[in-house]
């Protein structure tokens, strides 16, 4: 069996990767633990992560409800141009002092999953 | 009364929401498939789908974490989304079954021409190579749930 290659990116390349990127997916749960999902802004800056989504949107609610997301930044300009981060963490919605069309939470991040699919071009990994 | 315009996912206005659905994942099939993982949290793939026979399918490793994950809960979502600034999303729910004995070859197959447009072909390949030998199944969702929002249609 070959080994497979780790196609993850470096801490450094995530932080970078992010730190370019506003675009996101984010995934929330409705009340009977299926998943719900919504567009959004990713914001990550230094070692806080936040991000926001439309005040109006249905996602609010289960926001609200269950505080388990998950946020999702990818690019796909080609096959093996393609990269991705998944954020999972908990989010808690930050007071609005004033009317706002957007709804922003602090995610308090428990894990991030990565992916370069430029890494399958590299060499490949010695047998074990 | 039927309106002549179209609908928000594209199509006919009146048309099943459910058609609608599956016909704006054919045409926006680079999509994320949202799931819930072992340890409670929701989470996406962003993976290339295709819609055959009514369901919007996906091609994964036997393997992988999302095939254990969409078999233990049975369910999923799919979102898909326009380009843009101000996107069209739609989000379509529904049960999702694994599928072993199931192709996925070069040419377009059924209502939707999925990865072959945008996939290399060496991987193309590759991917029908591992459904042959059993490396690889296919995620069937059949849509039950679909919404579509955008900041327009919130105003």
């Amino acid at each position: 069996m070959s080994p497979r290659r780790d196609i993850a990116m470096t801490t450094p390349e995530i932080e970078a990767f992010l730190g370019a990127r506003r675009d996101c997916v984010v995934v929330s749960l409705d009340g009977l633990g299926r998943p719900d999902g919504t567009v959004g802004s990713l914001v990550r800056d230094g070692r806080r992560t936040s991000f926001d989504v439309a005040a109006d949107d249905p996602l609010v609610a289960l926001l609200d409800r269950d505080q388990r997301t998950c946020c999702v930044v990818e690019e796909f300009p080609s096959y093996y141009e393609i990269k991705g981060v998944m954020v999972h963490g908990i989010a808690t919605r930050r007071p609005v002092g004033r009317a706002s069309d957007r709804a922003t939470y602090d995610l308090e991040v428990s894990s991030v999953v990565s992916f370069d699919f430029g890494k399958l071009l590299g060499p490949a990994p010695p047998r074990a | 009364m039927r309106h002549g315009g179209l609908a928000r996912g594209g199509g006919q206005v009146g048309e099943d929401p459910i058609a609608e659905a599956l016909r704006f994942v054919a045409a926006h099939p680079h999509v994320f498939l949202l799931a819930r993982r072992r340890d409670g949290f929701p989470t996406g793939y962003a993976m290339m789908a295709r819609v055959r026979n009514g369901c919007v399918e996906f091609s994964t490793y036997r393997a992988s974490a999302k095939v254990r994950n969409v078999q233990r809960d049975g369910w999923a979502s799919v979102l898909a989304r326009t380009g843009g600034h101000e996107p069209l999303v739609l989000v379509a729910s529904g049960p999702v079954e694994v599928l072993e004995d199931v192709g996925w070859g070069l040419d377009p197959v059924g209502e939707s021409s999925g990865p072959a447009a945008t996939v290399p072909r060496e991987v193309t390949e590759t991917v029908r190579a591992r459904h042959s030998s059993g490396k690889r199944v296919v995620l069937r969702l059949r849509v039950e749930h679909a919404r579509f929002t955008s900041p327009a249609m919130r105003q």
